[in-house]
């Protein structure tokens, strides 16, 4: 929605309340499972995950003549997981200790090459392809900001929490916003005074952010938005505190989380959910994947290897955290990154830019201990590749597993907020 | 203008918070400043509170609005204009005002 600044001033708040439609569409099973309770997480891997990294088609000769030692998996280290439907025997990284685990629960489940036609090999471009669900028009608004877009009003002001420091593309929508809350703790009103002065600002300024004049729709609207930010300060707060706690103390954290970002944005995430705050979507990003040098992929402790670590170790005691408090069955993980990396390794010890890549989809709700999809054959000249064999073609529209996530998991009709009909009866995950 | 591409989403929660917060950095920063210049006006919360909004230009403020800056100069204790007050609540009204609704569309 484009809001000229006279229809903003004229019409003032009521320029922006938009009627909610009820979709037509709601999945059965979604409304028969509660879809108000459940929250999905979003997890961005930055730079362009080298998916032949994290599930290694260990017995395919050509992954070892294409790569050399540092970027090549050495197959007596994977962690076999069994093969896909084409009879592909795969593993994943020896970091992952704890995704298998997870595997093993039955709550993992690996959408392998996913992608789209012509691929970017543009960071920005793949990002935003990816977060707009439109390879072809990708400057609007995000797939998972049209669905909170399709929340009945008045929205709470966290149905969304990126725990970025912007706001990523992907959730941003016409008519809903939402908050980039890096850390709970620094998420707090500020003041000149500190004590009691600071309470007595606290308590003025909500006193003026209740005014809400109707001669001044303006100033309606953006104190408005000021008594949603000091009401958010204190559900805000009640994370912080979720995040403060030791672990194992009544009010904390079951497990205890890293000091990686990873690990605390995820602490941050488990807090929200825990102390009930209702969101709906979280975003989170780890980065560093853009492993064009010293991938390092064998090493104890370095490079590639080390990326597996702190993904294992992050997404590992988010799950148990949430698995211990009961809360698993209301979390869905979808993990994605922009691309997949090139097949072959380069010059510098890593590899660069590539297509096809993979999903993850982890936690309660999900049909795990599957291999969605086909490995490439990595032979040159396979039909499984593309670019001069230098890539892994892409088989599963990325568009098909946010179909499935937004038909089966947030309860809404995919088709308007992916503008097609992208459902893959096959992919089953959830 | 031809108005924001991304809709009211120009102006988000977090955002606001920011701007608070900004405001309050503002003030903090001008914390002796603003007492110094306050200290003659400052004879009582009513007229701190005048020479505050009339210094940021506010002068369409609400007699609610208005209200709610005096009660808050009032609170912590009565009002007896010592350093102390001047320098707690001189900022505190800047840091208010700069923050509130009203002051966006200055």
């Amino acid at each position: 929605m484009k809001v000229t600044r006279r229809e903003f001033v004229r019409g003032g708040v009521t320029a922006f309340t938009v009627s909610f439609a009820a979709p037509a569409f709601i999945s059965d099973l979604a409304r028969a499972q509660g879809a108000s309770r459940r929250s999905l997480v979003i997890l961005y891997l930055n730079g362009g995950n080298d998916a032949l990294s994290t599930l290694i088609p260990y017995t395919d000769n050509f992954y070892y003549t294409r790569r050399g030692v540092g970027t090549a998996v050495a197959a007596s280290s994977v962690i076999q997981i069994g093969s896909d439907s084409a009879g592909n025997q795969l593993g994943l990284h020896p970091r992952l200790t704890g995704l298998k685990q997870i595997w093993d629960a039955g709550d993992l489940a690996i959408i392998q090459r996913t992608g789209y036609q012509n691929s970017s090999r543009s960071h920005f471009q793949g990002t935003d392809i990816w977060s707009t669900a439109n390879p072809q028009n990708y400057s609007g608004t995000g797939w998972l900001g049209r669905y909170l877009d399709t929340l009945p009003s008045p929205v709470d002001p966290l149905a969304g929490w990126a725990t970025t420091r912007e706001v990523p593309r992907t959730l941003m929508g016409n008519r809903v916003s939402v908050p980039a809350i890096q850390s709970p703790a620094t998420y707090a009103f500020q003041g000149p005074n500190s004590g009691a002065e600071l309470t007595f600002s606290r308590a003025a300024m909500t006193g003026l952010a209740s005014h809400l004049p109707a001669d001044k729709p303006h100033v309606s609207f953006v104190n408005g938005t000021m008594q949603a930010a000091l009401n958010t300060l204190d559900r805000v707060g009640n994370v912080a505190t979720y995040v403060a706690a030791a672990a194992g103390t009544q009010n904390g954290p079951s497990v205890a989380y890293g000091n990686d970002g990873l690990s605390q944005a995820l602490k941050a995430v488990a807090g929200a959910i825990v102390r009930g705050m209702g969101t709906k979507v979280f975003w989170v990003t780890t980065g560093g994947y853009d492993t064009h040098a010293q991938q390092n992929a064998n090493s104890a402790n370095q490079g590639y290897s080390n990326l597996m670590g702190v993904l294992n170790n992050g997404v590992t005691t988010f799950y148990n955290d949430l698995r211990n408090q009961g809360l698993l069955n209301d979390t869905l993980i979808v993990q994605f990154s922009e691309f997949g990396r090139r097949i072959s390794e380069n010059g510098s010890g890593g590899t660069d830019h590539g297509a096809g890549g993979l999903m993850m989809a982890i936690g309660g709700p999900v049909n795990g201990q599957q291999l969605f999809g086909t490995a490439a054959n990595l032979q040159p000249g396979h039909p499984t590749l593309e670019n001069n064999s230098g890539d892994v073609r892409f088989e599963t529209d990325f568009r098909s597993v946010y179909a499935r996530v937004l038909d089966n998991w947030l309860g809404v009709d995919s088709v308007p907020i992916l503008n097609g009909n992208f459902r893959n009866p096959g992919l089953t995950f959830i | 203008v031809n108005g924001w591409d991304l809709g009211p989403t120009w102006f988000t929660t977090g955002g606001m918070l920011a701007r608070m917060n900004f405001a309050s950095a503002l003030a903090s920063n001008q914390r002796f400043a603003l007492r110094d210049a306050a200290r003659s006006s400052a004879g009582t919360p009513d007229s701190l509170v005048t020479f505050i909004t009339d210094r940021l230009s506010l002068s369409g403020l609400s007699s609610g609005e208005r209200a709610t800056l005096v009660n808050y100069v009032n609170a912590g204790g009565a009002w007896t204009g010592s350093e102390a007050q001047v320098l707690n609540k001189a900022g505190g009204l800047a840091h208010l005002l700069t923050g509130s609704g009203e002051f966006q569309f200055v």
